[in-house]
């Protein structure tokens, strides 16, 4: 049936072996993207890629001090998650689409902070997290995980409790 | 009191049902209208079904074995009141559909009531028996009851016997057999695959490399041990010499099956062994390997096995096997292509490597190509003409050429959505990227799949004006010859009801030879086939 076919088999072939050589070649060569720092999107760049080369002061540092509160590096570093990879989704303007708590109430034990006076965000940045198993095929999972920003002293800085959740525990210690 | 009055009420209003309806079936001459009777068989497989779980919940009530938990009175108020219901059913319309299959043994009803039976009963079967062998193999033991074994096995090997009285006769005839032997083989294939990348390729492994997990054999082995006599008595046996559609279908589908498992398994070593190569990896990279090998030696097997009942002469089975490994090679190669794509000119990934990414999708890509490449060329061994026209190849290239199509279509129209919402002052991120790769890689397998299609359309439309004409076959197994025949012919086809005349290809072709595209009467029975002119008013 080869007469019948509008391109020669042999040019298929090596079309074929072209693209794929072609797309392997570019593929290695290129590294992450490189956003612009002063953007949401940036930030969350800075955070995630400080993580991934576990510099704990440098991923704190773009937290925002009010919602970082007494945390330090050891209890980033206790939450270290050993190999992943960040792919960018959309970035949304808006508030967050979830209940607030706006008061604490003494039932046992110590007084809490009044959450309702820490900033919200207004930025929205959705990143996949792909955790990275071992050895061939399927040996991955995914994690879709939503970064919030907000915009203060002309920076984009990261609020609420963000990937790998770790301020829930040492924000007021 | 309450309770035995519910008991007696219905008893009594199941046996007027009965009554009634044995009494109008002995006024009308019942075994006289031959009939598919599906709807007797799909009554009677339902109270055969209801009356054998309710049976088998019954004896084991009385067995009850060392079970935990354990309420005789609940358990024997369900299994009597389903029993009573369907047992009387079950009874009548098995001495019915017994008495209309001497009159009528092509009934296409019995074959769908055995194959019903096959799956659910052989299916319930597998399940305790893996149970009760496992139970062997374990220290603690189990609570697996042996009564539901007795209970499945009985009604299995009653229809078994049932089923040898009166086989089958219908064009699906091997249905039940064919339901028997994919149970038996996906049942001896997961015992195998667990036996071998849990079990003995990882007591291996781990005399190699220290980070191997520890070898476990359970229940693998209780699965090859019930699923091997299944499958070797169910599909080894000898099979009739007219095999069905059934029994080609399953023998193509395993085959396709079982060598994508035999080459997904070999590409998932080699994604392991040139990550490992050309990547940073950790010392239990190589942890997979067992179960991937067992994956893929367990595949070639079954490959080996059933492929080579489609022989090597170019029959439609065969083309259809081929066609479909050659439709699953450019599914796979598309998709890793727009992934690989991504890979190479995405601007998503802002952490981290994606060396083993790429390696993974350039490995899978290349295996998934040689697979399309290699099946598209086999095409060359048969006469061109036979080839151009046979069903398997028009359905790859038509069918096939559609579906990318309708994807292309589908990549368009969200590039163009993106590309639009963004001129109109929208907010919309998302990368044209992925649907405009997606776009092109389907657009381009549709265009050669349907230029290829239309093609060989125009080579092969005939010179020879054919007028339509009428043709009326006599068979009782016409096979798929209506579709030989010039789009011009009308076929007709009377059912014989005494299993004989079946047309096999070869006879298929002969047929449509000496009809020779004019109105005709042909008769077949099992001395051969006889075609005479037919009057056209």
């Amino acid at each position: 049936m080869s007469g019948n076919r509008p391109v020669p088999g042999w040019l298929i072939a090596t079309g074929l072996g072209v693209l794929v050589v072609g797309l392997v070649t570019v593929a290695m060569l290129r590294g992450p993207a490189e956003l612009d720092p002063d953007s949401p999107e940036g930030t969350v760049q800075e955070y995630l890629m400080s993580l991934d080369d576990s510099r704990w002061q440098d991923a704190l540092d773009v937290l925002h001090p009010a919602w970082r509160g007494e945390c330090q590096a050891n209890d980033l570093m206790a939450m270290h998650v050993p190999e992943f990879t960040a792919e960018l989704g959309t970035a949304s303007s808006g508030s967050r689409n979830e209940f607030i708590v706006t008061d604490f109430r003494e039932v046992s034990g110590e007084d809490t902070d009044d959450e309702a006076t820490l900033p919200l965000g207004t930025r929205f940045v959705e990143v996949t997290i792909r955790h990275i198993g071992e050895g061939g095929l399927g040996s991955t999972w995914t994690e879709p995980v939503t970064f919030e920003l907000v915009d203060e002293d002309d920076f984009w800085w990261i609020v609420g409790d963000p990937w790998p959740y770790f301020t829930w525990n040492c924000r007021d210690r | 009191m309450t309770e035995a009055f519910g008991l007696l009420l219905i008893l009594v209003i199941a046996g007027v049902v009965i009554a009634v309806v044995a009494s109008r079936a002995r006024k009308r001459p019942s075994g006289d209208r031959p009939g598919g009777d599906i709807v007797a068989y799909l009554i009677l497989a339902l109270a055969m079904g209801v009356a054998g779980f309710a049976l088998a919940e019954l004896v084991a009530t009385a067995f009850p074995g060392d079970s935990l938990v354990f309420d005789p009175a609940a358990n024997l108020a369900t299994s009597l009141s389903a029993l009573v219901v369907s047992g009387p059913f079950a009874f009548y319309f098995w001495r019915r559909q017994s008495a209309r299959r001497a009159s009528y043994p092509a009934s296409p009803g019995w074959t769908l009531y055995l194959a019903i039976i096959e799956a659910v009963f052989v299916v319930a079967l597998v399940v305790v028996a893996v149970q009760l062998v496992d139970d062997l193999f374990n220290e603690n033991g189990g609570t697996t009851s042996w009564t539901r074994f007795v209970v499945y096995a009985a009604v299995v090997v009653f229809h078994e016997l049932a089923a040898r009285a009166t086989p089958p006769t219908s064009d699906a005839s091997d249905l039940p057999r064919v339901i028997g032997s994919g149970i038996g083989l996906v049942t001896l294939t997961v015992g195998l695959v667990g036996l071998l990348g849990e079990g003995l390729f990882v007591e291996v492994y781990g005399a190699i490399e220290s980070s191997a997990d520890s070898p476990g054999y359970s229940p693998w082995l209780a699965m090859t041990i019930v699923g091997a006599p299944i499958w070797w008595f169910r599909w080894l046996r000898p099979w009739a010499s007219e095999r069905g559609i059934p029994y080609w279908t399953y023998t193509v589908v395993v085959s396709v099956i079982a060598l994508s498992m035999a080459v997904g398994g070999a590409a998932a070593i080699g994604v392991t062994i040139v990550q490992a190569l050309f990547g940073d990896v950790s010392s239990s990279h190589f942890d997979v390997v067992p179960l991937e090998a067992a994956f893929s030696i367990v595949g070639w097997a079954g490959w080996l096995l059933h492929r080579r009942r489609l022989g090597q002469e170019r029959t439609n089975q065969l083309r259809a096997y081929e066609y479909l490994m050659a439709a699953i090679g450019l599914g796979v190669s598309v998709t890793w292509a727009v992934v690989l794509t991504m890979l190479a000119f995405g601007r998503s990934l802002i952490v981290g490597a994606n060396a083993e990414d790429v390696l993974t999708a350039g490995t899978v890509l290349v295996v998934a190509l040689a697979v399309w490449l290699v099946f598209t060329s086999r095409s060359r061994r048969g006469a061109p003409e036979e080839e151009a026209t046979s069903w398997p190849r028009r359905f790859y290239h038509l069918g096939l050429g559609v579906i990318m199509a309708l994807i292309a279509a589908g990549g368009l129209i969200t590039t163009l959505y993106i590309l639009l919402n963004r001129a109109l002052g929208g907010e919309n991120t998302d990368s044209v990227l992925q649907p405009s790769v997606t776009f092109i890689y389907t657009g381009l397998a549709a265009w050669y799949l349907l230029i290829v299609y239309l093609g060989e359309r125009k080579t092969m439309e005939s010179d020879e004006v054919v007028t339509p004409f009428e043709v009326t076959i006599i068979s009782s197994h016409p096979g798929i010859i209506a579709t030989k025949f010039p789009k011009q012919a009308r076929v007709r086809v009377l059912h014989r009801g005494d299993g004989a005349g079946a047309i096999d290809d070869e006879m298929a072709d002969e047929i449509v030879a000496a009809v020779d595209n004019k109105p005709s009467l042909v008769w077949v029975d099992d001395d051969g086939f006889r075609v005479a002119p037919a009057r056209t008013s």
